[in-house]
């Protein structure tokens, strides 16, 4: 069974957009990293419609990734794609304190 | 039996029904501290469980279960609140080291009300009977409870598939409860695999993400069972390693969305667990074995901001 986190990336001017596919967990860390690493644009883009299950792990290194990504980037961050369950998640776990939802 | 505490007339009417479950209930209005402790002090019948309204508690009497101690060392407390109630105050139950919440949903669906009305009280009667909660207990009699023993942490993603084969149907809110249950699961055995194994002085023995087998002496089982209604999971270690206040401090941990613990998110997975379980509960027989599980309803309005009771059962030897 094919484990971690896939990442898409698509770049233009203004932003840069994060395709996540798969599940969120301990074994994403090496991918979040270079999310952190790889992100340029004053606005980044997480796409979540191929993402599956996000557990509590998950939760802790995207808390760490937005906050590399707001605090030591100062990048604007934008969410989309979010399912109910995820949805519900990231309310409960305080993930929209550091990254809104895109319009 | 059962002694239920309110604050006034207008508490008691409100719970009447919701309690209307346990026999052997004495309700009582709480006046003033002398009056309750003569009549506590000359109860004469075995109490076993205490109730008491959650509002009461905190703003008028914190120091009532200090109080009931004195006569009644062995009762168990259980606090109860409405969903629309101010938040718990984990500091207050684990100053009193009280371990059963019973929250009344706001929920107008009459099936929800009954499902946490019946499921409270068969808790409440075999906490009340030093009998262990048993998840047998909250599904439809003749429902199959399966039994998996879990040997290496390869066995997650091929039980979680096993869980969401058995819900049947398609739809949103079957998907929804679906995702529900995959991610209970996920928080339960990764908490068995990788949470319960400690080092002697209360490190853990393995670091999530790593593949790893079970030691020699190490039993991790996990039980689930489903009535195509309720779907309940359970998952024992024979590590024993988890103490009640522990989990009531990692519950409020994280209870607060506004302040997010960045730097020890520690817990988080049973904050979650707490929330997306319909009824959480945790069975500790210190050094010997902890059980983790809980009980989800397939429910189109659930929402895990509510908030949710749960009970933390301790084997006394």
């Amino acid at each position: 069974m094919e484990k971690g986190l896939k990442v898409d990336i698509m770049e233009n001017n203004d932003h840069i957009l994060f395709g996540l596919k798969g599940n969120i967990d301990a074994h994403s860390e090496t991918s979040l990293n270079e999310i952190v690493n790889k992100a340029n644009k004053s606005v980044v883009k997480f796409d979540f419609t191929n993402t599956d299950r996000i557990n509590s792990m998950g939760v802790a290194l995207l808390l760490k990734c937005f906050k590399q990504l707001k605090e030591e980037k100062n990048i604007n961050i934008q969410i989309y794609g979010l399912n109910r369950m995820n949805a519900m998640l990231f309310k409960m776990t305080g993930i929209f304190l550091l990254a809104s939802p895109g319009q | 039996m059962y002694f239920f505490i309110f604050k006034d007339l207008e508490e008691q009417r409100q719970w009447k029904d919701y309690l209307s479950e346990l026999d052997n209930l004495e309700s009582y209005i709480y006046n003033n501290e002398k009056e309750f402790s003569e009549y506590i002090k000359n109860y004469d019948n075995n109490i076993a469980v205490f109730g008491i309204s959650s509002d009461f508690f905190l703003h008028q009497c914190p120091g009532i279960v200090e109080t009931i101690k004195k006569s009644r060392p062995l009762a168990e407390f259980c606090i109860f609140l409405t969903d629309s109630e101010n938040p718990i105050s984990f500091k207050y139950l684990i100053k009193n080291n009280i371990y059963h919440v019973l929250i009344k949903p706001n929920e107008e669906e009459d099936y929800v009300k009954k499902f946490y009305r019946e499921r409270f009280a068969v808790t409440i009667k075999k906490i009340a009977n030093r009998e262990k909660i048993n998840i047998n207990d909250y599904i439809s009699p003749d429902t199959k409870v399966f039994s998996e023993e879990v040997s290496n942490s390869e066995q997650k993603e091929i039980l979680i598939k096993k869980l969401e084969d058995l819900i049947k149907g398609d739809g949103e809110e079957v998907e929804f409860f679906k995702q529900r249950v995959a991610l209970l699961a996920d928080e339960m055995l990764e908490n068995a695999l990788f949470g319960a194994p400690k080092t002697d002085v209360g490190n853990n023995l393995f670091k999530k993400g790593d593949a790893r087998s079970t030691l020699n002496k190490e039993k991790i089982i996990f039980f689930y069972a489903y009535d195509g209604k309720t779907l309940t999971m359970e998952i024992s270690d024979n590590w024993g390693s988890l103490l009640p206040n522990t989990v009531l401090e990692l519950l409020e941990k994280n209870n607060n969305g506004d302040e997010v613990d960045f730097e020890t998110p520690g817990g988080r997975g049973f904050f979650i667990m707490s929330r997306f379980f319909d009824l959480f509960h945790v069975i500790i027989d210190p050094g010997k074995e902890t059980k983790v599980g809980g009980h989800l309803l397939m429910n189109p309005n659930f929402d895990p901001m509510n908030k949710k009771g749960f009970h933390i059962q301790v084997q006394k030897n």
